[in-house]
């Protein structure tokens, strides 16, 4: 961990947080959309995608020779995003006989998207953004700080 | 002659250095208070401090094979908290207390500075005589 | 409480200051100021070095936390100051003796 290691973890989670706000809106945005993919020559709807957060952890070598060097714990560099994945619940069954994707029954496969459940999540990234903003601006004005060391 | 060897200044330092991996435990934390599974992390440097001043607590031995109090624990410690719950997905960062913290830190570390910069004016005063 | 020794310190330093005047040839003097002076100058010298050495390994981004490098330049400045004006008061000093009317 160097001096910017404060600031390399802020702005993992700053890059995370905007990667879930980018993965909202393409959610949002694809909300009615009945084509997104072609399955054995059938249009399936877009499925909701998700992202998989996890702490950003070191190198498993160094952290055994943290410990070997007495250094009890340590503490980790961040947060990634591992993986976006699908959401697999069920598509949503509308009736809507004249929809050009409707079955033979009439009834249109729509995204599992639920808007409502997207402001929610993204009003949490958007806090937690702000969060990781302020712990950044903190971070900076120690070193700012540090610098007036003899002024 | 060493203008340096004062405790204060031995305080200060490793009040410094454990202010700032505090201060990095907190970026930490807040960084992933949506995590699953994510431990909150804290940093405690109570004991670096004791040793800067140089009283230690000593353990009384009355047996050559009784162990000394002291753990070779060389700087600060990082410490995990098991053993609270705060989010049904297995997270305990509470934000509101890491952001209480943050702000405690923060002052923390800039009385510290202001303080050696105190340390090292009266020095230069008392170097230049007075002018 | 021992009153003398709280209301003139002076007196214990003009003692201690006579033995070892006695003891002292000003050849012996000279030499125990020289190392004194020495140690002085070594000891600056070494804190400049550390110094340096923490501000390469800032630029070179070694470096885990600013506060050291700030103060540990701070503390070899100061003290370049201090021996600085130790030197100034030495040289000024002699020039008074030298300035004498023998």
């Amino acid at each position: 961990m160097t001096i910017f290691g404060g600031f390399n973890t802020s702005s993992s989670a700053l890059t995370t947080q905007r990667l879930r706000m980018d993965v909202i809106s393409s959610n949002m945005a694809n909300a009615e959309t009945t084509r997104a993919q072609q399955v054995n020559g059938e249009w399936v709807p877009y499925r909701r995608k998700m992202v998989v957060v996890e702490p950003n952890q070191k190198t498993p070598f160094s952290s055994y020779l943290h410990t070997a060097m007495g250094q009890k714990g340590e503490i980790g560099s961040g947060v990634k995003a591992s993986a976006i994945v699908e959401d697999q619940n069920p598509f949503k069954l509308v009736y809507d006989p004249s929809h050009p994707d409707a079955n033979v029954e009439g009834y249109v496969q729509l995204p599992n998207v639920d808007p409502l459940r997207e402001m929610v999540d993204l009003t949490t990234a958007t806090r937690s953004y702000e969060a990781n903003v302020t712990t950044l601006n903190a971070t900076k004005n120690m070193l700012m700080k540090a610098l007036e060391i003899g002024r | 002659m060493n203008l340096f060897s004062n405790s204060t200044f031995n305080v200060l330092e490793r009040g410094l250095d454990g202010s700032q991996m505090r201060q990095h435990a907190i970026s930490q934390n807040v960084a992933n208070a949506g995590t699953p599974n994510y431990q909150a992390k804290t940093v405690s440097f109570k004991h670096t401090l004791n040793e800067a001043i140089g009283n230690q607590l000593q353990a009384t031995k009355t047996n050559s094979k009784h162990v000394d109090f002291s753990s070779n624990k060389p700087g600060p410690t990082v410490q995990v908290n098991q053993n609270t719950t705060y989010n049904h997905n297995g997270n305990n960062v509470d934000i509101d207390l890491e952001m209480a913290e943050l702000a405690k830190n923060q002052i923390y570390y800039n009385a510290l500075i202001d303080r050696m910069n105190g340390r090292f004016q009266s020095l230069q005063t008392v170097i230049r005589g007075g002018n | 409480m021992d009153i003398n020794r709280v209301s003139s310190p002076f007196m214990v330093q003009n003692q201690l200051g006579l033995v070892s005047q006695m003891n002292h040839t000003p050849a012996q003097a000279g030499a125990t100021f020289k190392k004194a002076l020495t140690e002085a100058v070594q000891n600056v010298n070494e804190l400049q070095n550390v110094s340096a050495l923490k501000t390469e390994q800032l630029a070179r981004g070694e470096i885990t936390n600013l506060h050291d490098v700030m103060i540990t330049g701070q503390k070899a400045s100061v003290a370049l100051q201090a021996t600085v004006e130790v030197r100034n008061k030495v040289i000024e000093s002699y020039q008074e003796i030298m300035r004498m009317q023998v």
